[in-house]
Formats: structure tokens, sequence, C-alpha cells
């Protein structure tokens, strides 16, 4: 395996991205939420997108895993320290991304000393906390070359992971005054999506690291099965929206599909990360950079599809008229990013980057001289 | 000629039987609200009145009050409808808070502990009836002008607007960075009033007196009254959520 590097552009662009993420924490420092274009009937916003977007691409790890240790995929295995260390530098961004979004982030401390078990959110900062110890864990194992370890940490990621992602869609499909987010279907569709994500960009990294072609290949048609299942699932979840009728749902489904966002969910997440990797995909058994390519832009499309999950759901106003009784910017139902949001967003992107540029030379032995490395070679 | 006799105003009564749920054990009492859309005029005095009681920030608003249009001309109709806090029996914004920042206190009003907010929001996502409102920050007088020669200029606008309401009966301090900036916010039926045998702001600017509150145990009260009309209803009845705020249609 090659781990040698040299992409200065990309790195470049990386820089211009963290210093973007300096201005987006600098300004939640002092402005905090008031930086945001949030209002009390849209509260969220490109935080939670970008949230949504990083959680889905740390699943790399837990794909890996449950395909190494559950079924058996041995070829797959010289791909799991990338993958772990993806499911770090994801989860870090998604964790940067979150808290900027809190009105009083300086409180998060209360997850712990004041908790509650009711709340859907606590159980996603545990399972999200977990990840993370689980990942860092694993991925020390994997810089000390110790099979066992890893072993071990790669069956009890599978839980915790599987949990964390669950947890992340029942935190939606528990808000019934919102039509288009509640619902069973939603946290099935979460598992997939972030299994979809992470394996599209452990993929794309593995070739871009020039990794085992055999495993990128090998990936690229788990990744095309997990995508037929994800559109499966979001063909069904949009069907029984529209199908059941309810007039909050559907007023939220039509601005989906033709409100001032829907460039994003059509455009972004349908032709360019659905549609496009879908007829990619097939032709690539033994072309692993047309594989990663195609991974890529479901990567670039899943950012549209998490716009469109959590924005227009809240463009129906929770009771007819509300918007219009009092008025002010903050209690619109439409909703731009502002520049501190999209720094926010350009920023963790910038940091991902980074992090992926400067993981095969700071972190080698996560990159291919690891123990199953040795043993698939 | 009994018809002719000036009739109590039910100010007066609500009054009386406040006075009588003070008097009795804090837990027996369950505040509750009824509006009476026949009689609410859509003057938007309640709002307002919320807004100066509570001094709301930009983009706050505890109590607006929404207009709805019916029918096709010339058959049309139009009503007002006024949107409290449901104070629900069964709130899903409080389930929902991950650090149980947000309860029921002993008398049914869903209350939030600004010191323990951390402003994730969930809780406005989670109420039905968009009822909670995050405070962004900032104030209505930042535009003010403020010339030499002016004698009401930003500053001193500003100065009545930097002291913020001693909401839930406690002291804020000045409107700035701390909370309730960056914390969610909702209607408390102005409890720090009740605490004092006031009732809340938007029951007593009512030039309707489309708005009656009282202690829904007491049998004998206003509120107790209105709530078994069968002209009573609550909104979105359907998701169980039992609200504490009844709409006599």
């Amino acid at each position: 395996m090659n781990t040698s590097v040299s992409k200065p552009s990309l790195l470049y662009l990386s820089l211009i991205g963290l210093a973007a993420l300096a201005y987006a924490v600098v300004d939640a420092f002092i402005h905090r939420a008031g930086g945001t274009n949030l209002g009390s009937y849209v509260p969220w916003g490109m935080g939670v997108v970008m949230y949504l977007l990083f959680v889905g691409f740390s699943a790399g790890g837990l794909l890996i895993s449950a395909l190494t240790q559950v079924f058996g995929f041995k070829d797959l295995k010289p791909l799991g320290g990338l993958a772990t260390y993806a499911a770090l530098v994801a989860e870090v961004c998604a964790g940067i991304a979150i808290a900027s979004d809190l009105g009083r982030f300086e409180r998060m401390f209360n997850f712990v000393f004041s908790p509650s078990l009711t709340s859907p959110m606590f159980w996603m900062f545990l399972f999200f906390t977990s990840v993370l110890i689980v990942s860092f864990l694993k991925a020390w194992a994997f810089a000390k070359m110790d099979d066992a370890v890893v072993s071990f940490w790669s069956w009890v990621s599978i839980p915790v992971g599987l949990c964390f992602y669950f947890t992340n869609g029942f935190f939606f499909s528990v808000l019934t005054g919102h039509g288009l987010w509640s619902g069973p279907v939603i946290p099935v569709m979460f598992v997939t999506a972030a299994l979809l994500c992470g394996g599209a960009l452990v993929c794309a990294l593995a070739w871009w690291s020039k990794a085992d072609r055999i495993a990128v290949t090998r990936l690229s048609r788990v990744v095309f099965w997990l995508m037929v299942l994800f559109a499966s699932l979001e063909g069904l979840w949009l069907w029984i929206g529209w199908q059941g009728g309810r007039a909050e749902t559907v007023a939220a489904l039509k601005n989906l599909a033709s409100g001032p966002g829907a460039w994003t969910f059509w455009g972004l997440h349908v032709v360019l990360g659905l549609a496009v990797p879908l007829l990619l995909l097939p032709q690539a058994k033994d072309n692993p950079g047309l594989a990663a390519w195609a991974c890529l832009l479901i990567l670039i499309g899943f950012a549209g599809a998490r716009w469109a999950f959590v924005v227009p759901a809240q463009s129906v106003a929770m009771l007819p008229g509300l918007e219009k009784a009092w008025q002010h910017p903050r209690l619109m139902l439409t909703y731009l990013p502002s520049l501190a949001e999209w720094s926010l967003a350009a920023g963790v992107s910038g940091l991902a980057l980074f992090g992926f540029v400067m993981g095969p030379k700071v972190f080698p032995s996560l990159y291919g001289s690891g123990p199953q490395t040795h043993q698939a070679s | 000629m009994s018809g002719s006799l000036p009739m109590e105003d039910p100010l007066v009564r609500m009054y009386r039987e406040l006075k009588r749920a003070l008097a009795k054990d804090q837990s027996q009492v369950k505040w509750a609200m009824v509006i009476d859309q026949a009689k609410c005029i859509g003057c938007h005095a309640c709002a307002v009145a919320c807004a100066s009681e509570n001094r709301l920030g930009p983009g706050v608003v505890y109590r607006p009050v929404m207009e709805e249009e019916t029918g096709t001309y010339p058959n049309v109709g139009r009503r007002f409808l006024p949107r409290p806090c449901m104070q629900c029996e069964n709130p899903p914004c409080v389930s929902v808070c991950p650090v149980t920042a947000t309860w029921k206190n002993a008398q049914g009003v869903t209350v939030i502990d600004y010191t323990r907010c951390i402003g994730c929001r969930y809780c406005l996502a989670a109420c039905p009836y968009g009822a909670r409102c995050s405070d962004f920050g900032g104030f209505y007088t930042s535009r003010t002008p403020q010339e030499p020669g002016l004698i009401q200029g930003r500053y001193a606008a500003r100065a009545y607007e930097q002291q913020n309401a001693p909401e839930y009966a406690k002291s804020w301090g000045q409107r700035g960075k701390g909370s309730p900036v960056g914390n969610a916010r909702k209607c408390h039926f102005c409890l720090h009033r009740l605490e004092v045998g006031q009732l809340p702001s938007c029951v007593t600017s009512c030039v309707g007196r489309a708005t009656y509150f009282g202690d829904r145990t007491d049998p004998g009260s206003l509120v107790s009254e209105l709530m078994g009309s069968p002209r009573a209803h609550t909104l979105k009845a359907e998701l169980g959520t039992r609200p504490n705020v009844h709409y006599l249609a």
C-alpha cells in the first residue's frame, strides 16, 4: 500500500476551511446562536445539517467492523484502520458543528449532571460519546498493531454504533408535531444512510490513499446495495407522508419538492448523489477510481439530502397563521444560513479535509501498516 | 330590572377567586385559562402587555394573536386565536429536554430553568403549538437614533430594555449575554405576578374580557364553569397533550 500523499492544493483548500472555522467559532463565542439566521419557528438549520452529515460519514468504522467481524468480508480488513480514523475525524467535525449550534454551549456538562433519560437527545449524546471513545480505542489498537484488541473493539463498536445511528433517527421520529420527521421509518433510514455515507467515505479515501484495489471495489459493491436500500427507504418515507395526506406533512413535502431549496433535493441528492452513482457503481467492478468518484458524489449529494430532511419540514407553521401573528425575522418559516453558518459548514468540511490529507502522514499505521493489512497482503 | 343592573366585571370575580386559590395548599391548585374567541376583538393588547411585562426581546413572543379568515366573499368570517403556552398535562416539550431544564410545577405550569437550559431548541421543535421561542439576544432599540439634542435617544430607550423581567420570581440582571439570552423561553402564566396576588398580564389587559384565568380544581371558579361549556374545546386535542388552555368557539 502506498501511503505517500502529496496533495498541496487540497491542503491549502483545507487551510482556507480552517480559517472559516476559526471565524465561525469566534462568532459563536461572541454572538452564540445570535449569529445564525435561525428563528423560533425554524430552530434548526446549517449546524444540524452539518452534524447529521458528518455523523453519517463517521459510520464507516461500524460498517467495516460489521462486514469483517460479522459477515466475514476478510478482504476488507486492510481498510479497518482507515475506516476507524475517518470515523474519528468525522465525529470530531460533527461534534464541533452541533456544539457551536447550542445557545449556551458552556453548559454542556448538564448532559452529565442533570440528564433526562426520557430525552432522545440525551441518548444521542451518550452514544456519540461512546462511539468516540470506542473509535479512539480501536484506532489505538490499530496503531499498536494488536490484532486481538482490534478485534475486541471492532465487536464492541457494532452495537454501540448501531445504537448511535438509530438514536439519531429516533431523535426526529418522536417529534409528532412535524409530520415529515415522525414515524418509524426514520430511525431505520438513518442507520442505512449512515452506513451508506460511511462506506462511501472509506471507499473514496481508500482509493485516494492508494489502498488495496480489491478492497476498494469490494466495498463499492456493498455501497451500491446500501444505496439501493437507502433509496427504497427514502422513497417509502416520502410515499407514506404523501399518501397519509396530513395537511402539514403534504405542505412540507411540497416545500421539499418545489420550494426554494428544492434544488438541493433534486439536483444535489437525487441526481448527483443517487442517480449518477447508481449508474457508475455497477461499471466500477474493475475500476476502483470510478468507484471512488461515484462514492464522492454520494457524499456531496448527502449534503443536499440532509438539508432536504432538516429544513423543509420546518417550513410549515405549527398553527395556521402563526408566522404572521407577530412579525420578526426570527419568527419566519423561511431560512437561509448566515455568513457565520456558511463559515461553519466550510470550516468543518475544511477540518475533515485537513484530517484526511494529513492522516496518511501523521498516522501511517492506520492507513495501511496495521496488523490486519499484513494479514491481508 | 335585574337585567339593567351592571354585571360584575369578570376581573373582579377572578381576583376574588385568585385570592381564594392562593389561600389554599398550593399543590392542590391547578391553573387554567379559557379564551372566548367570540369576545376576542383581535386588538393584540394581550400580546403587547405580555411582551412588556416579561420584557421580551426581539423575536420572542409568548402570546401571539393569530387571525383566521373563513369563507368566500360575500360570506366571509374572521376570528382571532390568542395562543399562550397550552401548559399541557402531557407536554411533549418536557420529555425531550436532555438536561431536565423544563418541567411541570405543582400548579401544572410548565417552567424553564434558565440556568440549566443549554439552548438546543429541541423543545421548540417538539411543541406542536409553536409556543416556545428561542432568545437570540439583541435589542429592539439597536437602530434607534442617538444624536446630540435628542431627549430620548438609543441609550435612554435601551435603559428600559436592558432590565430583564423577574420571570419565575427571580432576578435575571441586565439583558446582555447572560440568560435568558440563548435559552428557550415561553409563557408561564406570569407566575411572578400570581405569587403576589396579581392575574397574568394578558388577562388584565384584555379589553374585550375574552381571557379568563383561575384554579380549575375550584368548582366555583369562572374557568371551571366555562370549561364545562359545550363551546369549550382545546387545540390539537388528537395529539393527547391535554392542554390547560381552553377555547370557547
